[in-house]
């Protein structure tokens, strides 16, 4: 998976991360975000193998997948994509 | 994978209620040449595509694929495979950022089997609203196009397609 980060002016990242790495960070943010015990976090950490199964499936079919592009009102560009 | 012209055109035909010959009446063809162009092996002329959007009842924009799909509903003998398809989230702000989320439509299905709530997009009001099992029903049922359209009352543009 690559994030990438093109500012206007400032620097240009690019982050390679494997997928299986990216996955954990995921649940991390969802664990953070959420509240004790909350059922949504416990049931996605329990969909993820099949979650990450059928992007790669996409991504074997179609070349790749652009999860989230953003176009900022001042330039900056930033994606996600595996 | 993008409709074609011919495939589009006889969508809208058939949604008309038209038969070819009716078409190539109007337009003072052949029926041939209306078959031909269903069947990608012509395309009209400017003059031709003019008079077909009127008698169509569309907009020259719709007819060429260039406007944004409206609903319709695949026969069954032409629906993709769920997992070819993709759901597309467009969220136009008022501030000018430009947000694109694509969510293959196998993982949409995972996610509302299981019955977790879809994350809202950075909080954004108008997204919390969308009943994503009500759109994997109509995915199911050869629903495809522009299922959600939202004008929040802050002006985000909100769009949810399928294709």
């Amino acid at each position: 998976m690559v994030i990438k980060v093109l500012t206007k002016r400032g620097p240009r990242i690019r982050i390679w991360m494997p997928l299986g790495v990216a996955k954990w960070h995921i649940v991390r943010h969802a664990i953070i975000k959420s509240s004790h015990h909350d059922e949504n976090v416990i049931t996605l950490v329990g969909l993820l193998p099949q979650l990450v199964k059928a992007a790669r499936r996409y991504v074997r079919r179609h070349g790749h997948l652009t999860i989230v592009e953003v176009k900022t009102h001042d330039g900056d560009h930033i994606l996600i994509r595996i | 994978m993008k409709e074609s012209f011919g495939t589009r055109l006889a969508r809208l035909r058939k949604d008309k209620g038209l038969t070819q010959e009716e078409v190539a009446d109007k337009l003072h063809v052949s029926p041939q040449a209306v078959s031909k162009w269903e069947c990608a092996a012509s395309y009209p002329d400017i003059d031709g595509l003019l008079t077909l959007s009127e008698v169509l009842g569309v907009t020259v924009d719709e007819l060429v694929g260039k406007a944004k799909e409206t609903p319709h509903l695949v026969p069954e003998n032409e629906r993709k495979d769920v997992k070819n398809m993709t759901l597309k989230v467009t969220v136009d702000s008022t501030d000018g950022d430009k947000v694109r989320i694509n969510i293959p439509v196998a993982l949409l299905k995972i996610v509302v089997e299981s019955g977790v709530a879809m994350p809202a997009v950075n909080g954004n009001e108008a997204l919390k609203n969308i009943d994503f099992k009500q759109i994997m029903t109509l995915i199911e049922q050869g629903v495809i196009g522009k299922l959600v359209e939202i004008d929040s009352a802050d002006g985000d543009h909100v769009e949810v397609t399928v294709n």
